[in-house]
């Protein structure tokens, strides 16, 4: 068998083949009863490995439900974030040299901002960020019903903003999001880059990998320009997105996303507006991914300090409603 | 579906008079064994594990359904693959567009090749355990990516900061080298 035949099987097993690809793979599976023969053991393997996950992955569930989640996830020890970083640097340099020399397209000037955008957010510093889920006048009543049932996720009351969400965030990698619900429990999600924790009212604190909680932040892992958790995670947002880049000349620019058709996770859309010389992001808006396309209300995020936070911050300890540090609620 | 409606018209001029728990019993062990053929035969033809499982499960039903009408000269995992060729057609005219799946000659040609895998074939893969086990840890965490979180490769790739085809040719070694180690097994156990 050809290379090109491995590379087809392997493709299909993992769904990445384009319709030409797949189409080619169909023929020479048509072109004889051994090319078959081959690919049907290929998925037998394929299929069997999955099977073993799903037991591991039942049997995790069994030992997570006896006790507080600490579940084992990928460590990045720092010397391979430092060569993933100067990868990195080096490639965004080329990228640059290669951009000037031949004129960058819109698409390429975007993906250069972009990626400054993200270095910028690397920029050691606290910054705090407050969050304001922002009412389109078009949403129909029936429409914003729909989240009704789950306080939790409603717009807050424009009449207290006392009640916003707020996103604390360290060199860009470590992060507090502190919310309340409307009947003003609060919730608090953070992670040190070593670890990710959550606070619920009422429950003990649970602790897990550098990234389990991140799912609770506005976009998830596509708000790389502010908070990004591992090296490369700016590529989801390029791979995922159309992007573009408004006002380029402007002393404000905005950075434009919207999401591909065939993409499955992320929001709809995603809008940055930075200052054109220093890169500092003023605010981030996310419209959020809705079945009907009808809805139009979206998450805005600003920049309101970067003030120093405490060095503990960003541990669930500071956080617990009895530390005295944290007796005042203040966040 | 045709061949279902097909095999319920056959029960009745067959009037089975087995019991419900002899067939029962009877149904259970010999789904235990093909299964991992018809799950296979159903990942060739989709490859999102979520799709895979839902028409395995319209798979059982059906064939719960229809086991009456089964004809025992027949080899049974040619009627299973019969029976699940027909739910993934059900399944392909369900989706609003083309998803990854192949058209009705392939599947003809998907079905015939995995009849003809035997049960001596599924039972090779006892070893892949102990194989995964030997595998380095970096080449574990992409297979637990892959398999246990149900990444696709560019979701990997954006995981672990590299490229999606560095990705898939990571994984296509890692399958090379389950599949060696797991012939390597059988040479050992066939020899001893």
């Amino acid at each position: 068998m050809s290379i090109d035949a491995d590379w087809l099987i392997n493709g299909h097993l993992d769904g990445s083949l384009t319709i030409a690809e797949r189409a080619a793979l169909a023929e020479w599976l048509k072109a004889s009863s051994e090319n078959a023969d081959r690919f049907a053991r290929s998925v037998m393997l394929h299929n069997r490995i999955r099977v073993h996950y799903d037991s591991l992955r039942e049997t995790e569930k069994k030992v997570d439900s006896i006790r507080v989640a600490s579940t084992p996830r990928p460590q990045y020890s720092r010397r391979s974030i430092a060569a993933a970083a100067s990868l990195a640097c080096v490639m965004l340099g080329a990228f640059l040299y290669l951009t000037q020399l031949s004129g960058p397209s819109p698409r390429a000037a975007a993906i250069a901002e972009f990626h400054q955008l993200v270095i910028q957010g690397r920029r050691p510093a606290d910054r705090t960020y407050r969050i304001t889920f922002v009412k389109d006048p078009s949403d129909r009543p029936e429409n914003l019903g729909k989240n009704s049932k789950n306080p939790e996720n409603k717009p807050d009351d424009p009449a207290n903003p006392g009640n916003e969400p707020m996103l604390y965030v360290r060199d860009g990698r470590q992060f507090v999001y502190s919310r309340k619900a409307l009947d003003g429990r609060r919730f608090i999600i953070g992670g040190n880059g070593q670890q990710s924790w959550a606070i619920k009212p009422d429950e003990p604190v649970e602790v897990s990998g550098p990234l389990h909680f991140t799912e609770g932040l506005p976009a998830g892992l596509y708000l790389a320009p502010v908070l990004s958790f591992f090296d490369g995670q700016e590529k989801m947002l390029l791979n995922d997105y159309n992007i573009e880049l408004r006002n380029p000349t402007k002393s404000t620019k905005v950075f434009v996303a919207v999401k591909k058709p065939d993409t499955k996770q992320g929001p709809r859309r995603i809008e940055i507006s930075f200052a054109g010389i220093s890169g500092q992001i003023n605010e981030m808006r996310i419209w959020p991914e809705t079945p009907d396309h009808r809805r139009t209300s979206h998450t805005l995020i600003q920049l309101v300090s970067e003030q120093r936070l405490a060095k503990n911050w960003f541990t669930h300890e500071f956080h617990h409603p009895d530390h005295p540090q944290n007796s005042d609620a203040s966040i | 579906m045709t061949l279902i409606k097909g095999c319920k018209r056959n029960s009745r001029s067959l009037g089975v008079s087995t019991t419900m728990d002899e067939k029962t019993r009877e149904l259970t062990r010999m789904w235990m064994s093909a299964q991992p053929i018809v799950a296979s035969f159903v990942s060739s033809m989709v490859s999102d594990f979520t799709a895979r499982d839902d028409i395995m499960q319209e798979i059982i039903t059906a064939v719960i359904e229809s086991f009456d009408t089964y004809d025992p000269s027949r080899p049974f995992i040619a009627w299973l693959l019969g029976i699940a060729r027909n739910q993934v057609g059900l399944y392909r005219r369900k989706l609003s567009r083309d998803r990854g799946l192949f058209d009705e000659s392939t599947a003809d040609v998907l079905v015939d090749a995995f009849s003809h895998v035997s049960l001596s074939d599924v039972r090779r893969l006892e070893f892949l355990q102990d194989c995964i086990e030997r595998l380095s840890d970096r080449d574990r965490q992409l297979c637990d990516l892959r398999y246990g979180q149900d990444l696709k490769p560019s979701g990997i790739a954006a995981r672990l900061g590299t490229t999606a085809n560095n990705v898939s040719k990571a994984l296509q070694r890692i399958r090379d080298q389950l599949r060696n180690c797991i012939e390597l097994h059988v040479a050992r156990t066939e020899r001893a």
